[in-house]
């Protein structure tokens, strides 16, 4: 599906907007370290995909999970990032329940026709 | 996979009744989950990605930039200013980190 080069990349403008948000307000990065952070970026998900992937495989699934994504960071030595993912992933659940419950269909389309059906039939009557 | 971009759009911002403060899904992330998901696809052997692996990889990848751009400054030298040495050092300072020393050696472009 990546068939060019650049697909690879993340955009550097949102990877530096990340590692700012941690840095203190003052601090200039440079132009080579932000590239090499968003190549990094990119290494690490595809690291973090291959790894996943072999743990589905070992469990004969065709899809990857999300738990399968966690255990690969942990499998990796990156469990300090476990947690606040389980967090997001907490949060993600409940948002999709709470779409899944804001969908319910409104049932009074039937009833509405049968109205009209009946004012017809009234003033055919008179 | 159009529940992707049913997730990506953030509705929640446009719907006035949801409590900003308990939603931090979409706003929190910064990355584009379509471009994660162009990344993960180009994995060997790769077949499907739940949706919520994809989001949890995102958001994985957007923690690891900002530890490794706190590492890397802990030992940076340039007052003020975080360079490429300073990346490369806190790489090859972090074990788990390992996977990128080859991306590094590498160059910059």
């Amino acid at each position: 599906m990546a068939e060019r080069l650049e697909d690879l990349n993340l955009p550097v403008t949102a990877i530096t907007r990340i590692a700012k948000e941690v840095l203190p307000a003052n601090i200039i990065v440079s132009k080579e370290a932000k590239t090499a952070l968003a190549r990094a970026a990119s290494v690490f998900i595809l690291y973090v995909s291959n790894q996943a992937t072999t743990i589905a495989t070992s469990r004969n699934k065709k899809t990857i999970s999300a738990q399968d994504v966690l255990e690969a960071l942990s499998q990796v030595d990156f469990e300090c990032l476990i947690e606040p993912l389980q967090q997001l992933l907490e949060d993600f659940k409940s948002t999709k329940q709470q779409k899944k419950d804001t969908k319910k269909p409104t049932p009074n389309k039937n009833t509405d026709d049968a109205d009209v059906i009946d004012l017809v039939d009234d003033d055919l009557e008179l | 996979m159009s529940a992707l971009n049913n997730s990506s759009t953030s509705t929640d911002q446009n719907d006035p009744n949801k409590d900003k403060s308990k939603t931090p899904k979409s706003k929190d992330m910064h990355l584009p989950i379509s471009r994660v998901r162009t990344i993960m696809k180009s994995t060997p052997d790769i077949e499907n990605i739940g949706l919520p692996s994809l989001h949890v990889v995102t958001k994985a990848t957007e923690l690891f930039i900002q530890k490794l751009a706190q590492d890397a400054l802990k030992g940076q030298r340039h007052y003020r200013h975080l360079e490429y040495n300073d990346l490369a050092r806190a790489v090859e300072e972090n074990e788990n980190m390992y996977f990128l020393r080859d991306t590094k050696n590498e160059g910059s472009i």
